[in-house]
């Protein structure tokens, strides 16, 4: 009995050292897998159960102004991409049935497309609304899949096309406005770190989520007038197809402010079809001619030359000089296009833009003969007190320099053909610019075309107009050279339709032959150019560009055609604007 | 050996002395051990067991509920944000269709805009300042 008992003792004692054994060897593992080797599980495992999704920011909305505030320019619209995944459809006719009256696809070729198709990842249509997507998402059709982006949309179509530019497939900004901004107004993503369920649904509470909230991009508001952008558009279109030209261009300015409250360009483009219009070509569309365009912008260039003159105070306007029609200089002969030989006056080199006159003017700033003295003092004032050959800051893509040929080591014949606009290029935003402060008593604002820009907390960021230049002219070469550019407009074949009685409007013409490949300039081959203002004299004044490119006149292309634009312009900015008459002006 | 009896029955007298004399308190010690071992068969080694097991089960229980409580929570919270994000969208879309009937070419287009008259800009009328 004994004897038993003890076995039964001995088997107990195994089978419960046994049990502890495996206990002993459970804990150990346990303490191996949750303590020692925690981290490393835990980060596999949440490799697993974390996903990433991340939360795209809203691209800024862009608005111009309007009488009633502010209108819609661009805003955001949630698209749908369709795709199929052909290994899950049983029945390719039905499902073709049943999704292409959403669609809109020829039936045949989407049938095709799916049947033939050996990727697992088809795209069928974009472009999808949220209504249509809601249909398919209702049909619950194996096999299809939709994928949602943020488009941008232009309610208004082209209007304002070059100021905007686009944004790509990428989401970049592309030309004018949403190139130069696109940080600001693409925003920055944001993310979402978290543990999900078995259907990839996450799971909110988890001490392992992680939440960037996205930054959401600026809105901006701009300085454009929405109907005087859209009548300066007609006005250049219609110019341009009824001349026959190859292109237009227009801006208007507040010279007090930079504000810019029209900018044109002719041909525009409808921003949404960028894709067709590169595959087309004709990417040249999308540049905004105006900022990054410079060319030989003619004899609007004299009034600046002049201004030089007066403000070094090496003429006035009054004297008079001995024109003989024709100056030769470094073998070339410059001529005047109208008027012969004979004692002028200096006004009148603006009046009867006188070529003779500027080159002139150039010798006047030389003591007498054009020498390094007077060349470095033309690119001085050219440089750096109206803003030649430099950015104007406007805040658009790809704006250009410009060329203006150094002092030093250029030609006398250089220097003098530049005094009439020809051997440099400007852009037209630079002209406009330095137009300004010579006729605002001598202050260049920055152009702008930004009103204001609130960022997503409603902050609004520092718009203020800022000043580019001070003192370029004095008050007094301000007044002398409105009074010639009045002038310029009160000639006969101007007066009629650039003048208006209780308004003070001036301007200059420029006419510049075309460039050709070879290097010489095309005998047939014009653009026209003007620039001017329109001043009530109580505190509201614009300054106004335009530019035609090779119009089919037989006059001259800045008189014949841009200063007619320029005209129709003025006179509707005066009526848009109810910009009232001065009485002293009536008389 | 009587002598070993002797003794015990000495110390069984002096013991039975003992227990006389202090009859009465004896009597109320053995009425609180008594109470005593009463009191420790309700809360043995079972009793304590059961009661901490009850209590760990229902601590975690507790657990359980918050935790459930709280992954529901999230389902409903996700449901609440697509059906906000759902409506962001909507409200995009009338946004976006608000502007395009109010656009300048629809204006334009309009049966109103095409009844009104230009203005004759030489006879209109200014007020001067």
């Amino acid at each position: 009995m004994l004897a038993i008992n003890k076995v039964n003792n001995n088997r107990v004692k195994i089978v419960y050292i046994g049990i502890l054994s495996l206990f002993l060897i459970f804990v150990i593992r346990l303490f191996m897998l949750q303590i020692i080797k925690h981290d490393e599980y835990q980060s596999q495992a949440l490799e697993t159960q974390l996903k990433k999704f991340v939360i795209p920011a809203q691209r800024g909305e862009i608005y111009l102004q309007d009488n009633s505030g502010y209108t819609p320019l661009v805003l955001n619209e949630t698209k749908h991409l369709l795709w199929v995944d052909p290994q899950f459809i049983n029945n390719v006719d039905y499902l073709v049935s049943q999704v292409n009256p959403i669609i809109k696809r020829n039936a045949r070729d989407l049938n095709d497309q799916i049947s033939q198709s050996k990727e697992r990842y088809l795209k069928i249509a974009d472009e999808i609304n949220l209504e249509d997507a809601q249909k398919i998402k209702d049909l619950d059709l194996a096999g299809l899949g939709l994928v949602e982006y943020s488009s941008r949309v232009y309610p208004e179509d082209s209007l304002a096309s070059h100021v905007l530019g686009f944004v790509n497939a990428d989401g970049d900004g592309q030309y004018g406005l949403e190139q130069h901004y696109d940080q600001l107004i693409g925003g920055k993503d944001g993310q979402f770190k978290a543990v999900t369920d078995t259907n990839g649904v996450p799971l909110r509470a988890s001490d392992d989520n992680v939440l960037d909230d996205p930054v959401n991009g600026s809105r901006i508001n701009l300085s454009l007038e929405r109907t005087l952008q859209s009548t300066v558009e007609d006005i250049i279109e219609s110019n341009t197809l009824e001349l026959g030209a190859k292109s237009a261009s227009a801006i208007i300015m507040n010279p007090d402010t930079g504000e810019v409250v029209a900018m044109a360009n002719y041909p525009a483009f409808n921003p949404k079809d960028y894709v067709k219009i590169a595959n087309d070509g004709q990417e040249r569309v999308f540049n905004n001619i105006a900022v990054d365009t410079p060319y030989e912008t003619g004899s609007v260039v004299k009034i600046f030359t002049m201004a030089t003159a007066l403000n070094n105070g090496v003429v006035r306007p009054s004297d008079t000089w001995y024109d003989a029609a024709r100056v030769t200089i470094d073998d070339y002969d410059i001529e005047n296009v109208e008027g012969g030989a004979g004692v002028k006056t200096i006004k009148s080199i603006i009046t009867e833009s006188l070529n003779t006159g500027t080159v002139h003017l150039l010798g006047e700033l030389g003591e007498g003969s054009i020498n390094g003295t007077a060349k470095n003092v033309l690119h001085d004032s050219f440089v750096n007190n109206f803003g030649y050959g430099q950015l104007t800051g406007i805040e658009l893509a790809n704006e250009q320099i410009g060329v203006v040929p150094e002092a030093d080591n250029v030609s006398d014949i250089t220097y003098a053909n530049m005094t009439f606009g020809q051997g440099m290029t400007n852009t037209m935003i630079q002209i406009a610019s330095g137009f300004g402060g010579l006729i605002n008593g001598g202050t260049q604002f920055q152009p702008t075309i930004i009103e204001s820009i609130i960022d997503e907390d409603g902050n609004s960021l520092n718009t203020e107009p800022r000043v580019l230049r001070e003192n370029t002219v004095t008050p007094e070469v301000s007044k002398q050279l409105r009074d010639m550019l009045i002038s310029v407009v009160e000639q006969d074949y101007l007066k009629n339709q650039l003048t208006r009685k209780g308004y003070e409007i001036g301007g200059k013409t420029g006419t510049a032959q075309v460039p050709l490949s070879d290097g010489t300039y095309s005998d047939t081959l014009e653009i026209g150019s003007f620039v001017g203002y329109i001043d009530n004299n109580q505190g509201d004044r614009y300054v106004v560009m335009t530019r035609i490119d090779q119009p089919q006149i037989a006059g001259y292309a800045g008189g014949g055609a841009a200063a007619p634009m320029f005209g129709e312009i003025a006179q509707y900015l005066i009526d848009y604007y109810g910009i009232s008459p001065n009485k002293e002006l009536l008389q | 050996m009587t002598y070993r009896t002797a003794a015990i029955d000495s110390a069984s007298f002096t013991r039975s002395n003992s227990s006389t004399t202090n009859r009465k308190s004896n009597q109320q010690n053995s009425s609180y051990n008594n109470n005593r071992k009463i009191n420790q068969q309700g809360f043995g080694t079972i009793s304590n067991f059961i009661v901490l097991a009850a209590v760990i089960g229902m601590t975690g229980l507790l657990y359980l509920t918050q935790i459930t409580k709280t992954s529901t929570f999230s389902y409903e919270l996700e449901t609440l944000e697509q059906d906000y994000s759902e409506r962001l969208k909507e409200n995009q879309s009338l946004k976006i269709e608000s502007a395009r009937l109010e656009s300048l070419d629809r204006l334009e287009n309009s049966a109103v805009a095409g009844s009104l008259i230009s203005p004759d800009s030489s006879n209109t009328k200014y007020k001067s300042n």
